[in-house]
């Protein structure tokens, strides 16, 4: 893989539209084969939130999108357990990314801490902030 | 170096647009290259033909036209653009709508991709 590419994602899940068209990009980017990690932190480790239901306010939301990122090939999601703790929300709260491929396990995004994100951070050639 | 710029906001409401305009004029007189800039998001909107500011304030559209005189690479995202009403009738001569895979290329292609 000659290039490493991160999406990290801040913003609240339906306040903007901004992690809405950040799930778009990161399809591409897998689909370009850019070596891309996806990171969720501060308000939008809440985007992965299982209880999340947008049919009140309208619009269409991401959420199936995000429990299909493995079938996409956007395999390298991470959630930032700071901001999680910070937030008060459980790993059991948040949706499975998709199935294993051999063991149909599913598969849920690994939560990292902020020491952690900036040592990945340190190792990209681009980083791409939603 | 080789840079491509991503701009995420609209014209005039924020300042994202003005600051990747003066980094890319700062940035070609220290000889670097522009590989391309992207609009997505509200960032699309500054494509808009149509921008016209009153006569003593900057003009952006202006500014992203000359760009694309020059021969930039400048793309305004095709999903993005629909979204908000950028279409080729109303996107400025010279920026193309393309989508999401040019943003790849273009990564691909650059040292340092910057977004504002």
């Amino acid at each position: 893989m000659s290039q490493k590419m991160m999406i990290m994602i801040h913003k609240t899940p339906h306040g903007t539209i901004a992690v809405h068209e950040a799930v778009e990009v990161m399809f591409i980017m897998a689909a370009y084969e850019m070596g891309l990690s996806v990171v969720f932190t501060d308000d939008a480790v809440l985007s992965l939130l299982k209880s999340q239901d947008t049919t009140d306010i309208g619009i269409k939301g991401f959420v199936n999108s995000l429990k299909a990122l493995i079938d996409w090939d956007v395999t390298q999601v991470y959630v930032d357990s700071n901001a999680l703790e910070q937030r008060n929300v459980l790993s059991d709260q948040l949706i499975s990314i998709g199935n294993d491929e051999e063991t149909d396990e599913p598969v849920y995004a690994s939560a990292i801490n902020r020491k952690e994100i900036r040592q990945m951070m340190s190792e990209q050639n681009h980083i791409l902030s939603f | 170096m080789k840079i491509s710029i991503i701009l995420l906001k609209g014209p005039y409401q924020h300042q994202s647009s003005d600051t990747a305009r003066l980094f890319i004029e700062s940035a070609l007189k220290k000889g670097h290259e522009i590989q391309g800039v992207f609009f997505y998001q509200d960032g699309v909107l500054n494509a808009n033909k149509h921008m016209d500011p009153p006569q003593d304030d900057r003009n952006l559209g202006k500014f992203w036209q000359q760009l694309a005189e020059k021969n930039n690479e400048m793309i305004v995202c095709i999903a993005a653009g629909k979204r908000r009403g950028i279409n080729e009738e109303i996107c400025i001569p010279g920026i193309k709508i393309s989508g999401l895979g040019q943003l790849a290329k273009m990564i691909k292609n650059s040292d340092r991709v910057i977004t504002f």
